[in-house]
């Protein structure tokens, strides 16, 4: 299994690519912009994106899906089939995306949107805006931030502190960090 | 992609180390490890997909190599130097890092959070992108760096050198600043307050 993370300057957004060894069916995480440099990324692997798993339907997370779409025939997975203009498979805890040989495990995180899913694989979270690097997902009100923090608590400070943290913007960061420095948990723990 | 396998002792669920089946605990020479180890890295200009969890190494030059997705979590690093080097994808975090020269090093999406960082040298490297939150960081120079989108969000910084950085989307909210030097630098598009940024 390959891994790659991809980065766009426009929304500061993060975007992660699985795919395998060789050539091959791939998975996209998220797909912020789909610019010249993910499509070499893509392409200069031997990779076709086959699936697409959305953390949530923001802006800066989707706003490739068409383009994308135009080049590849992918299948689109979030947790709300209705909320974009194109077929959507819908996937939630019961129901983990099927993506070939790349299992996925699926954690409903709502708080930063309602939509809000992680995907843990291969001992990597994939998080969204759920939690990044020393700071949690904006929310507009108190209610969706105690929301967002309870997801958190129950759902990812859960998770075996090795974990490895991949969010939908800034560096990656892992479990054990962010328990004992981001000073939005560690106040509520 | 990161070689991760679990310990094979019972009950272990601690990853398992680089050419071992068991993890840093489980070891019976460890000593021994860090030496086939400091080889290991010295002699190889590429270093990938490494699980050197609790290595310690001391006055070891790993000038120009290429690090990439390597776990070198809770390591004791003291006169390491790194200078030149392209360090990608790879977690240092919890380690002790003292008297290390990260000159003219390329760092993007490097973990360095909680550990302590002590008389390093970090100038004038492209540091895009890394974590350096819940640092302990005293006696350091980020010199004439580009820091551009790293977080140092809840650290500890004390006699810390960021003149004439490039610190556009670096975030500090919640850190500890004291007797900092950011002449010359765009402090004005870094985050120094916590309502200043929302995702």
């Amino acid at each position: 299994m390959r891994f790659f993370s991809y980065f766009s300057v426009l929304h500061f957004s993060n975007c992660y690519l699985i795919g395998p060894d060789g050539p091959g069916d791939a998975v996209l995480i998220d797909a912020g912009i789909f610019d010249e440099g993910l499509l070499r990324l893509i392409e200069d692997n031997g990779l076709y994106v086959r699936w697409v798993l959305i953390t949530h339907v923001h802006h800066g997370h989707i706003q490739g899906l068409q383009t994308l779409l135009k080049i590849y025939e992918a299948s689109i997975h979030a947790f709300d089939a209705e909320s974009l203009e194109t077929p959507v498979q819908p996937i939630s805890e019961s129901k983990p995306p099927v993506c070939g040989p790349f299992s996925f495990q699926v954690l409903e995180t709502p708080g930063h949107s309602n939509d809000s899913l992680c995907f843990l694989t291969d001992g990597m979270l994939f998080t969204g805006d759920t939690l990044s690097a020393g700071s949690v997902g904006h929310t507009p009100t108190g209610y969706e931030r105690a929301l967002l923090l309870s997801s958190i608590r129950k759902k990812i400070l859960s998770l075996k502190e090795d974990v490895l943290i991949f969010p939908g913007h800034g560096p990656p960061t892992r479990l054990a960090i962010e328990r004992r420095c981001n000073p939005y948990l560690v106040e509520k723990l | 992609m990161f070689s991760l396998r679990t310990c094979s002792t019972d009950g272990c669920d601690n990853w398992a180390l680089h050419q071992r089946d068991v993890c840093r605990k489980h070891l019976e020479d460890p000593q021994g490890y860090d030496r086939e180890a400091a080889a290991l890295l010295s002699g190889s200009e590429v270093i990938s997909e490494l699980n050197l969890t609790s290595l310690v190494l001391k006055d070891l030059d790993l000038s120009g190599k290429r690090i990439d997705r390597c776990i070198l979590s809770q390591t004791d690093l003291r006169g390491v130097n790194f200078s030149g080097s392209r360090i990608r994808l790879v977690y240092l975090d919890f380690s002790v890092l003292e008297n290390c020269c990260f000159r003219n090093v390329k760092l993007y999406n490097a973990v360095f959070a909680g550990s302590r960082i002590e008389s390093c040298d970090f100038s004038g490297s492209d540091i895009l992108r890394c974590n350096f939150c819940g640092i302990q960081c005293q006696e350091t120079l980020f010199d004439e760096s580009d820091i551009y989108a790293s977080r140092f969000i809840a650290s500890g910084l004390n006699r810390v050198g960021f003149k004439d950085c490039n610190l556009k989307q670096v975030r500090f909210e919640h850190a500890q600043i004291s007797e900092a030097d950011f002449r010359y630098s765009n402090t004005e598009d870094a985050f120094f307050e916590t309502k200043a940024h929302k995702l």
